[in-house]
């Protein structure tokens, strides 16, 4: 080692030393910044810009910020390869602030598709959209199980099968949520107002004959299962374990308790334990838990013990072996419309982009709706030194062009692996679509689609 | 030299000489995790002072706290909350220099995200400054990147 470069170190810490070591050790430091940091870096001066733009960087930082899954899909739809770059891609997705829609319509001539419903469960597996029960006119649940194919592309036209299995028993405001290639599938109110507490395990299967269907096995959970209950919320924390929360117990009575699922290897068995840290969210029911990434969930929303329409949102992630509840506060009055931001039997799913999308629902006015609110995960606090900030502009109206779905609550969404496509079907909505119920409401049997377009 | 009685390697100290002439000691093991050190150790021996041209006495003490911690496997979110609290900037690049000297994988990554965690919503002015590097842009070359960069901008903390 020269001697002559240890002495100038030694008297110049401050210097530029740390600029002269190997990229790829800039590259670790670079691939921990957010975005506007590494873009800050690129004007600093000309070396730093030259290595921020390079293109294998970013296509590092798309798979970072838009996961693996998604990077593969969109190289997948690629048209152009060679006007293609990552740092344009990525800018397109952060930009991107509107949704088109899309009516989704049967092979003309179908009439097996599945009946207007609300408190359904709809999921994307395996290349199939998935729907089961739900409660429809004369407040009665549905037993039926629905499989589509979907595959790769996104369909305009959409064959829907049945499968006839009489398993799970009828019910609605159960959850269904993908776990890999099985949904878990719990509780639930059956049509007599009898709350389950039963889990479930689906698949879809090829079957030589039959071609795709669906087969659910009840799961064995040995003597200890959460108390019976319908319009949780619940959502998949990793591969192995389904977290659930809250939702109207016996005698109508809202629930505030934590519950998490583990399955077995081969999943045939699980376990449940309750979760009591505090503080935890407050009782409600309607709202929604999602899982953004790294074992963290989101929670959101749903009617409170006092029949009040709630807009907190809650982070429950796991920490050095505990799972822990923050609050994350945020000033509802400096968000534009913020007013409307309180919802019950919203749906809020995960999109491209690490964004929560939140979509209709009944707001504090008793209006449902059919805007779309996104929650931007990626400011969201990692640490606890931060939680205790409140955020802003962590919510974004996002506009919505070509088809106008109507207003609903109480409808569900599933997204595909490349996080641009949100499948949406059934609810509740204004007006007498079916004309039965006295309140002027009705179920809705619409499936749509919601596109986040990029240009590729 | 009389060894120790005991020459398993976990009670094995070798002693480190920084570039500013000063002597350490750091148990066998916890010298394990700096390839270089180690790497020095098979060409050398380890009964010999191995010397640490590039690294100093300021830093290296630092280096050895965070090893001795890690051997025990005791280290926590608050314990390297705790060891960098106090670090002003320069200590902590000094450190982030010299853990990859020593090819000290463990402290590396835990410094990078400790200087990632230093430069979130910074501005331009202060990341440059914290890197030393010199604007060689013109004001209009400057300019224009900003404004192209600007998708990205939301929002800067006080330079503290």
């Amino acid at each position: 080692m020269e001697e002559t470069t240890s002495v100038s170190y030694n008297q110049n810490y401050s210097g530029s030393p740390i600029t002269n070591i190997p990229q790829d050790y800039i590259f670790t430091i670079i691939l921990l910044l957010p975005i506007d940091a590494i873009l800050s870096l690129s004007v600093t001066c000309k070396r730093f810009k030259a290595i921020t733009s390079s293109d294998t960087l970013w296509k590092s930082l798309c798979k970072r910020d838009l996961g693996s899954t998604c990077v593969d899909s969109l190289l997948k739809s690629c048209n152009n390869f060679n006007q293609f770059s990552w740092m344009k891609l990525y800018k397109q997705v952060y930009q991107i602030d509107s949704v088109c829609c899309h009516k989704l319509s049967y092979p003309h001539g179908d009439l097996d598709f599945p009946k207007a419903r609300a408190s359904h469960s709809l999921n994307f597996v395996s290349d199939c959209l998935v729907l089961f029960g739900g409660g429809c006119d004369g407040g009665r649940h549905l037993d039926d199980t629905w499989v589509a194919y979907i595959g790769n592309d996104f369909p305009r036209i959409l064959k829907w099968k049945t499968v006839h299995s009489g398993i799970p028993s009828g019910r609605f405001g159960h959850t269904c949520v993908e776990m890999g290639d099985l949904l878990v599938l719990f509780g639930g109110i059956n049509d007599h107002g009898n709350r389950q507490n039963d889990t479930w395990i689906g698949k879809v299967t090829h079957n030589e004959n039959k071609g795709i269907t669906f087969s659910w096995k009840m799961l064995d959970v040995g003597n200890i299962a959460p108390p019976p209950r319908g319009a949780h919320a619940a959502c998949c924390i990793d591969d192995k374990r389904m977290v659930i929360h809250g939702g109207i117990g016996l005698h109508g009575l809202r629930l505030g308790d934590t519950w998490i699922l583990e399955l077995s290897d081969s999943h045939c068995f699980g376990t449940w334990h309750e979760i009591a840290i505090h503080p935890s969210p407050p009782p409600r029911s309607g709202h929604t838990l999602t899982c953004i990434g790294r074992n963290r969930t989101i929670l959101f929303g749903g009617r409170g013990l006092g029949y009040e329409v709630l807009h907190d949102l809650w982070l429950l992630e796991s920490c050095q072996g505990y799972m822990r509840w923050i609050q994350v506060l945020y000033d509802l009055q400096n968000i534009p419309d913020g007013v409307s931001l309180p919802r019950v039997g919203h749906t809020a799913t995960m999109v491209l982009g690490g964004r929560l999308l939140i979509y209709g629902g009944e707001d504090s006015s008793r209006h449902r709706k059919n805007d779309f609110w996104i929650l931007d995960i990626s400011s969201f606090p990692s640490t606890t030194a931060s939680s205790k900030r409140v955020l802003t502009r962590i919510w974004k109206r996002w506009k919505s062009n070509g088809y106008e779905p109507k207003s609903r609550s109480f409808h569900r969404t599933c997204v595909d692996p490349s996080g641009r496509h949100l499948y949406v079907f059934g609810g509740m909505v204004d007006g007498l679509v079916q004309a039965v119920e006295p309140s002027g409401l009705g179920f809705d049997k619409e499936l749509f689609l919601v596109e986040l377009v990029l240009q590729l | 030299m009389a060894q120790e009685a005991s020459s398993s390697t976990s009670s094995k100290t070798i002693s480190l000489k920084t570039g500013d002439g000063e002597i350490f000691e750091i148990e066998a093991s916890a010298a394990k995790q700096m390839k270089t050190v180690q790497r020095l150790i098979d060409d050398l021996g380890d009964d010999i002072t191995i010397p640490l041209h590039n690294v100093f006495s300021k830093e290296l003490p630092k280096i050895i706290e965070y090893y001795k911690k890690d051997i025990t496997g005791e280290i926590t979110k608050d314990f390297e909350a705790e060891f960098v609290k106090d670090l002003n900037d320069d200590e902590v690049k000094v450190l982030f220099l010299a853990a990859n000297y020593l090819d000290a994988n463990k402290l590396f990554e835990f410094l990078s995200q400790n200087i990632a965690d230093r430069l979130e919503s910074k501005s331009v002015e202060y990341v440059r400054k914290y890197f030393g590097v010199e604007n060689d842009f013109t004001p209009e070359e400057e300019s224009k990147l900003r404004e192209e960069r600007a998708w990205s901008f939301r929002g800067i903390k006080e330079d503290e």
